[in-house]
Protein backbone atom coordinates (compact mmCIF):
# COMPACT_ATOMS: atom_id res chain seq x y z
CA UNK A 1 0.00 0.00 0.00
CA UNK A 2 1.10 3.54 -0.57
CA UNK A 3 0.18 6.69 1.28
CA UNK A 4 -1.35 9.59 -0.59
CA UNK A 5 -3.63 12.59 -0.49
CA UNK A 6 -6.85 12.98 -2.47
CA UNK A 7 -6.38 15.99 -4.73
CA UNK A 8 -9.19 15.66 -7.23
CA UNK A 9 -11.62 13.61 -9.24
CA UNK A 10 -11.93 12.42 -12.84
CA UNK A 11 -15.22 12.06 -14.77
CA UNK A 12 -15.60 10.00 -17.93
CA UNK A 13 -18.65 9.01 -19.98
CA UNK A 14 -16.76 6.92 -22.51
CA UNK A 15 -15.23 4.20 -20.42
CA UNK A 16 -14.91 0.47 -20.12
CA UNK A 17 -18.28 -1.00 -19.01
CA UNK A 18 -16.57 -2.60 -16.01
CA UNK A 19 -15.84 0.91 -14.67
CA UNK A 20 -19.52 1.92 -14.82
CA UNK A 21 -20.59 3.62 -11.61
CA UNK A 22 -17.06 3.74 -10.20
CA UNK A 23 -15.72 6.94 -8.67
CA UNK A 24 -12.21 7.72 -9.90
CA UNK A 25 -10.04 9.95 -7.72
CA UNK A 26 -6.65 11.57 -8.24
CA UNK A 27 -4.21 10.72 -5.49
CA UNK A 28 -0.95 12.57 -4.93
CA UNK A 29 1.53 10.04 -3.58
CA UNK A 30 3.42 11.12 -0.47
CA UNK A 31 6.62 9.83 1.04
CA UNK A 32 7.71 10.41 4.61
CA UNK A 33 10.93 12.31 5.11
CA UNK A 34 12.81 13.54 8.13
CA UNK A 35 12.43 17.30 8.61
CA UNK A 36 15.23 19.57 9.83
CA UNK A 37 13.99 19.02 13.39
CA UNK A 38 14.17 15.27 12.95
CA UNK A 39 10.38 14.91 12.71
CA UNK A 40 8.87 12.61 10.07
CA UNK A 41 6.77 14.65 7.64
CA UNK A 42 4.71 13.67 4.59
CA UNK A 43 6.05 15.11 1.35
CA UNK A 44 4.60 14.59 -2.13
CA UNK A 45 6.94 12.62 -4.33
CA UNK A 46 5.58 13.96 -7.62
CA UNK A 47 3.57 10.88 -8.56
CA UNK A 48 -0.16 11.22 -9.20
CA UNK A 49 -2.23 8.08 -9.60
CA UNK A 50 -5.87 7.42 -10.49
CA UNK A 51 -7.60 5.07 -8.05
CA UNK A 52 -11.11 3.67 -7.62
CA UNK A 53 -12.71 5.08 -4.49
CA UNK A 54 -15.50 3.14 -2.77
CA UNK A 55 -15.02 4.90 0.59
CA UNK A 56 -16.18 8.32 -0.61
CA UNK A 57 -12.95 10.05 0.39
CA UNK A 58 -12.96 13.86 0.11
CA UNK A 59 -10.33 16.13 -1.42
CA UNK A 60 -7.56 16.89 1.05
CA UNK A 61 -7.99 13.64 2.96
CA UNK A 62 -5.05 11.33 3.44
CA UNK A 63 -5.59 7.77 2.25
CA UNK A 64 -3.83 4.47 1.74
CA UNK A 65 -4.03 3.11 -1.79
CA UNK A 66 -3.62 -0.60 -2.45
CA UNK A 67 -2.30 -2.05 -5.67
CA UNK A 68 -2.88 -5.03 -7.93
CA UNK A 69 -5.00 -7.86 -6.54
CA UNK A 70 -5.08 -5.99 -3.23
CA UNK A 71 -6.91 -3.17 -4.97
CA UNK A 72 -9.40 -5.55 -6.53
CA UNK A 73 -10.05 -7.16 -3.16
CA UNK A 74 -10.63 -3.73 -1.60
CA UNK A 75 -13.28 -2.90 -4.21
CA UNK A 76 -14.89 -6.31 -4.41
CA UNK A 77 -13.98 -8.58 -1.46
CA UNK A 78 -14.03 -12.22 -2.43
CA UNK A 79 -14.52 -11.50 -6.14
CA UNK A 80 -11.37 -9.61 -7.08
CA UNK A 81 -11.31 -11.02 -10.60
CA UNK A 82 -14.09 -8.85 -11.93
CA UNK A 83 -12.72 -5.43 -11.02
CA UNK A 84 -10.97 -3.49 -13.73
CA UNK A 85 -8.44 -1.56 -11.67
CA UNK A 86 -4.87 -1.67 -10.49
CA UNK A 87 -5.30 0.86 -7.67
CA UNK A 88 -8.01 1.48 -5.06
CA UNK A 89 -8.48 3.61 -1.96
CA UNK A 90 -8.54 1.06 0.85
CA UNK A 91 -8.12 3.19 3.98
CA UNK A 92 -9.06 6.79 4.75
CA UNK A 93 -6.71 8.06 7.43
CA UNK A 94 -8.45 9.88 10.27
CA UNK A 95 -5.26 11.01 11.90
CA UNK A 96 -1.65 10.01 11.61
CA UNK A 97 0.96 9.91 14.32
CA UNK A 98 4.46 10.50 13.12
CA UNK A 99 7.16 8.89 15.16
CA UNK A 100 9.79 11.34 16.32
CA UNK A 101 12.51 8.99 15.10
CA UNK B 1 -4.09 3.68 -13.20
CA UNK B 2 -2.80 7.00 -14.35
CA UNK B 3 -4.17 10.11 -16.01
CA UNK B 4 -2.51 11.12 -19.27
CA UNK B 5 -2.83 13.08 -22.49
CA UNK B 6 -2.89 11.29 -25.83
CA UNK B 7 0.00 12.81 -27.79
CA UNK B 8 0.32 10.46 -30.74
CA UNK B 9 -0.51 7.30 -32.66
CA UNK B 10 1.57 4.29 -33.69
CA UNK B 11 1.11 2.25 -36.86
CA UNK B 12 2.59 -1.25 -37.05
CA UNK B 13 1.96 -4.04 -39.53
CA UNK B 14 4.61 -6.50 -38.27
CA UNK B 15 3.31 -7.37 -34.83
CA UNK B 16 1.94 -10.06 -32.61
CA UNK B 17 -1.19 -11.64 -34.18
CA UNK B 18 -3.06 -11.02 -30.95
CA UNK B 19 -2.62 -7.25 -31.48
CA UNK B 20 -4.39 -7.38 -34.85
CA UNK B 21 -6.98 -4.63 -35.21
CA UNK B 22 -6.05 -2.93 -31.94
CA UNK B 23 -5.19 0.77 -31.98
CA UNK B 24 -1.92 1.88 -30.33
CA UNK B 25 -1.72 5.34 -28.75
CA UNK B 26 1.21 7.27 -27.31
CA UNK B 27 0.19 8.70 -23.93
CA UNK B 28 2.04 11.27 -21.84
CA UNK B 29 1.32 10.69 -18.14
CA UNK B 30 0.44 13.78 -16.08
CA UNK B 31 1.75 12.15 -12.96
CA UNK B 32 4.15 9.27 -12.94
CA UNK B 33 3.65 6.08 -11.00
CA UNK B 34 6.78 4.06 -11.16
CA UNK B 35 6.46 1.80 -14.15
CA UNK B 36 9.02 -0.96 -14.66
CA UNK B 37 10.80 1.02 -17.33
CA UNK B 38 12.43 4.40 -17.51
CA UNK B 39 10.58 6.03 -20.42
CA UNK B 40 8.41 9.14 -20.00
CA UNK B 41 5.62 7.96 -22.28
CA UNK B 42 3.36 4.92 -22.45
CA UNK B 43 2.05 3.07 -25.50
CA UNK B 44 -1.49 1.94 -24.64
CA UNK B 45 -4.12 -0.09 -26.47
CA UNK B 46 -7.29 1.90 -27.14
CA UNK B 47 -10.73 0.42 -27.87
CA UNK B 48 -12.67 3.52 -26.76
CA UNK B 49 -11.69 5.55 -29.83
CA UNK B 50 -9.74 8.20 -27.95
CA UNK B 51 -8.01 10.78 -30.13
CA UNK B 52 -4.90 12.92 -30.00
CA UNK B 53 -5.27 15.65 -27.34
CA UNK B 54 -7.86 13.69 -25.34
CA UNK B 55 -7.21 13.07 -21.66
CA UNK B 56 -7.46 9.37 -20.80
CA UNK B 57 -7.21 6.98 -17.86
CA UNK B 58 -4.77 4.13 -18.55
CA UNK B 59 -4.56 0.88 -16.57
CA UNK B 60 -1.46 -1.32 -16.35
CA UNK B 61 -0.95 -5.07 -16.06
CA UNK B 62 -3.54 -7.82 -15.77
CA UNK B 63 -6.59 -5.48 -15.75
CA UNK B 64 -5.33 -4.03 -19.05
CA UNK B 65 -5.48 -7.50 -20.59
CA UNK B 66 -8.89 -8.26 -19.02
CA UNK B 67 -10.28 -5.03 -20.47
CA UNK B 68 -9.52 -6.54 -23.88
CA UNK B 69 -11.14 -9.83 -22.95
CA UNK B 70 -8.15 -12.10 -22.36
CA UNK B 71 -5.37 -13.12 -20.00
CA UNK B 72 -2.62 -14.12 -22.41
CA UNK B 73 -2.42 -10.98 -24.52
CA UNK B 74 0.91 -9.24 -25.18
CA UNK B 75 -0.52 -6.04 -23.71
CA UNK B 76 0.80 -4.09 -20.75
CA UNK B 77 -1.35 -0.94 -20.83
CA UNK B 78 -4.87 -0.06 -22.03
CA UNK B 79 -7.14 3.00 -22.13
CA UNK B 80 -10.12 2.33 -19.86
CA UNK B 81 -11.71 5.80 -19.83
CA UNK B 82 -11.80 8.92 -22.00
CA UNK B 83 -11.97 11.85 -19.60
CA UNK B 84 -14.81 14.41 -19.81
CA UNK B 85 -13.59 16.55 -16.95
CA UNK B 86 -10.88 16.61 -14.30
CA UNK B 87 -11.32 18.59 -11.13
CA UNK B 88 -8.41 19.35 -8.83
CA UNK B 89 -9.15 20.59 -5.34
CA UNK B 90 -7.75 24.12 -4.78
CA UNK B 91 -6.20 22.97 -1.51
CA UNK B 92 -3.90 20.70 -3.48
CA UNK B 93 -1.97 23.74 -4.68
CA UNK B 94 -1.66 25.39 -1.30
CA UNK B 95 -0.73 22.54 1.04
CA UNK B 96 2.28 23.81 2.98
CA UNK B 97 4.09 20.53 2.80
CA UNK B 98 2.62 19.17 -0.33
CA UNK B 99 2.02 21.03 -3.57
CA UNK B 100 1.59 17.98 -5.80
CA UNK B 101 3.36 18.11 -9.11
CA UNK B 102 1.85 17.05 -12.35
CA UNK B 103 4.49 16.66 -14.99
CA UNK B 104 5.75 20.22 -15.46
CA UNK B 105 4.41 22.28 -18.34
CA UNK B 106 1.27 20.27 -18.96
CA UNK B 107 -1.92 20.02 -16.93
CA UNK B 108 -5.16 18.11 -17.53
CA UNK B 109 -7.86 19.86 -19.56
CA UNK B 110 -9.77 22.40 -17.49
CA UNK B 111 -7.24 22.39 -14.65
CA UNK B 112 -5.33 25.59 -13.98
CA UNK B 113 -2.50 26.25 -11.59
CA UNK B 114 -3.15 29.35 -9.50
CA UNK B 115 -0.62 32.01 -10.48
CA UNK B 116 0.31 33.24 -7.02
CA UNK B 117 0.43 29.92 -5.21
CA UNK B 118 3.17 28.58 -7.45
CA UNK B 119 5.54 25.83 -6.65
CA UNK B 120 8.22 27.96 -5.06
CA UNK B 121 10.90 27.01 -7.54
CA UNK B 122 12.57 23.72 -8.08
CA UNK C 1 4.49 -0.55 -23.23
CA UNK C 2 6.76 2.06 -24.76
CA UNK C 3 8.56 2.95 -27.97
CA UNK C 4 12.25 2.20 -28.39
CA UNK C 5 14.88 2.17 -31.11
CA UNK C 6 16.80 -1.02 -31.80
CA UNK C 7 20.50 -0.22 -31.43
CA UNK C 8 22.09 -3.65 -31.44
CA UNK C 9 21.87 -7.42 -31.28
CA UNK C 10 23.08 -9.64 -28.43
CA UNK C 11 24.42 -13.16 -29.07
CA UNK C 12 25.02 -15.72 -26.37
CA UNK C 13 25.79 -19.44 -26.39
CA UNK C 14 25.60 -20.16 -22.68
CA UNK C 15 22.01 -19.54 -21.65
CA UNK C 16 18.91 -21.16 -20.21
CA UNK C 17 17.46 -23.80 -22.58
CA UNK C 18 14.16 -21.87 -22.59
CA UNK C 19 15.95 -19.00 -24.32
CA UNK C 20 17.19 -21.23 -27.16
CA UNK C 21 16.25 -19.75 -30.53
CA UNK C 22 15.06 -16.48 -29.03
CA UNK C 23 16.69 -13.39 -30.53
CA UNK C 24 17.92 -10.79 -28.07
CA UNK C 25 18.05 -7.12 -29.04
CA UNK C 26 19.55 -4.07 -27.41
CA UNK C 27 17.05 -1.16 -27.49
CA UNK C 28 17.00 2.41 -26.20
CA UNK C 29 13.62 3.71 -24.91
CA UNK C 30 12.43 6.92 -26.56
CA UNK C 31 11.93 10.07 -24.49
CA UNK C 32 9.00 12.37 -25.36
CA UNK C 33 11.53 14.87 -26.69
CA UNK C 34 13.07 12.29 -28.99
CA UNK C 35 9.58 11.22 -30.14
CA UNK C 36 8.83 14.86 -30.99
CA UNK C 37 11.91 14.95 -33.18
CA UNK C 38 14.19 16.76 -30.76
CA UNK C 39 17.24 14.58 -30.35
CA UNK C 40 17.62 10.82 -30.32
CA UNK C 41 16.87 8.20 -27.64
CA UNK C 42 19.67 8.42 -25.07
CA UNK C 43 18.29 6.53 -22.08
CA UNK C 44 19.98 3.37 -20.82
CA UNK C 45 19.77 0.45 -23.22
CA UNK C 46 17.57 -2.53 -22.33
CA UNK C 47 17.91 -6.14 -23.53
CA UNK C 48 14.63 -7.44 -24.98
CA UNK C 49 13.51 -10.67 -26.65
CA UNK C 50 12.20 -10.55 -30.22
CA UNK C 51 10.27 -13.12 -32.24
CA UNK C 52 9.12 -10.73 -35.00
CA UNK C 53 12.47 -10.08 -36.71
CA UNK C 54 13.23 -6.46 -35.81
CA UNK C 55 16.67 -5.16 -36.74
CA UNK C 56 18.99 -2.31 -35.78
CA UNK C 57 17.65 1.13 -36.73
CA UNK C 58 14.01 0.06 -36.50
CA UNK C 59 11.51 1.44 -33.99
CA UNK C 60 9.67 -1.11 -31.87
CA UNK C 61 6.97 -1.30 -29.19
CA UNK C 62 8.30 -3.00 -26.03
CA UNK C 63 6.24 -4.65 -23.31
CA UNK C 64 7.41 -5.72 -19.86
CA UNK C 65 6.38 -8.52 -17.54
CA UNK C 66 3.61 -11.02 -18.34
CA UNK C 67 2.90 -9.28 -21.67
CA UNK C 68 6.54 -9.81 -22.69
CA UNK C 69 6.48 -13.52 -21.84
CA UNK C 70 3.21 -13.94 -23.73
CA UNK C 71 4.76 -12.20 -26.74
CA UNK C 72 7.68 -14.66 -26.76
CA UNK C 73 5.19 -17.56 -26.90
CA UNK C 74 2.95 -16.77 -29.90
CA UNK C 75 0.96 -20.03 -29.74
CA UNK C 76 0.25 -19.89 -26.00
CA UNK C 77 -3.31 -21.06 -25.19
CA UNK C 78 -5.54 -18.92 -22.97
CA UNK C 79 -5.27 -19.97 -19.33
CA UNK C 80 -1.71 -21.36 -19.56
CA UNK C 81 0.99 -19.38 -17.79
CA UNK C 82 3.92 -18.40 -20.01
CA UNK C 83 7.24 -19.78 -18.77
CA UNK C 84 9.90 -18.07 -20.88
CA UNK C 85 12.35 -16.49 -18.42
CA UNK C 86 12.30 -12.95 -19.81
CA UNK C 87 10.93 -9.62 -18.59
CA UNK C 88 10.94 -7.50 -21.77
CA UNK C 89 10.04 -8.22 -25.40
CA UNK C 90 9.13 -6.66 -28.74
CA UNK C 91 5.36 -6.83 -29.38
CA UNK C 92 5.25 -4.76 -32.61
CA UNK C 93 7.61 -3.28 -35.18
CA UNK C 94 6.67 0.32 -35.93
CA UNK C 95 5.92 1.40 -39.52
CA UNK C 96 5.21 4.98 -38.56
CA UNK C 97 4.23 7.07 -35.58
CA UNK C 98 2.93 10.60 -35.20
CA UNK C 99 3.12 12.88 -32.18
CA UNK C 100 1.81 16.36 -31.46
CA UNK C 101 5.05 18.23 -30.69
CA UNK C 102 3.43 20.89 -28.47
CA UNK C 103 2.12 18.21 -26.12
CA UNK C 104 4.96 15.75 -26.38
CA UNK C 105 7.69 18.33 -26.08
CA UNK C 106 10.30 19.51 -23.66
CA UNK C 107 9.30 19.94 -20.08
CA UNK C 108 8.94 23.49 -18.83
CA UNK C 109 7.76 24.96 -15.56
CA UNK C 110 4.13 25.73 -14.76
CA UNK C 111 2.99 28.97 -16.40
CA UNK C 112 6.32 29.13 -18.28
Amino acid sequence: MIRGRIIGEVWATRKHPALEGRKLVLVSVVATQASAEGKQVAVPDGDVVVAIDTLDAAPGQEVLVSWGSGARNAVSPGHPGIVLADAAVSVVLAETFESSR
Amino acid sequence: MFLGRVVGTVWATRKDDRLEGLKLLIVRPYGWYRPAHDSNHVVAIDKLDAGVEDDVVVVFGAPARWSLGGRNLPVEAAVVAVVDRTEVDPSAWTLPDAPFRFRPGLLPKGVEAPRAAGRGGG
Amino acid sequence: MFLAKVVGVVWSTVKWPELEGLKLLLVRPYSLDALAGRGVPTSDAVVVADVYGAGPGEDVVIAYGHAARVSAEPGLPEGVRPSTPIDAAVVAIVDRYSVTPEFAGAESNHGE
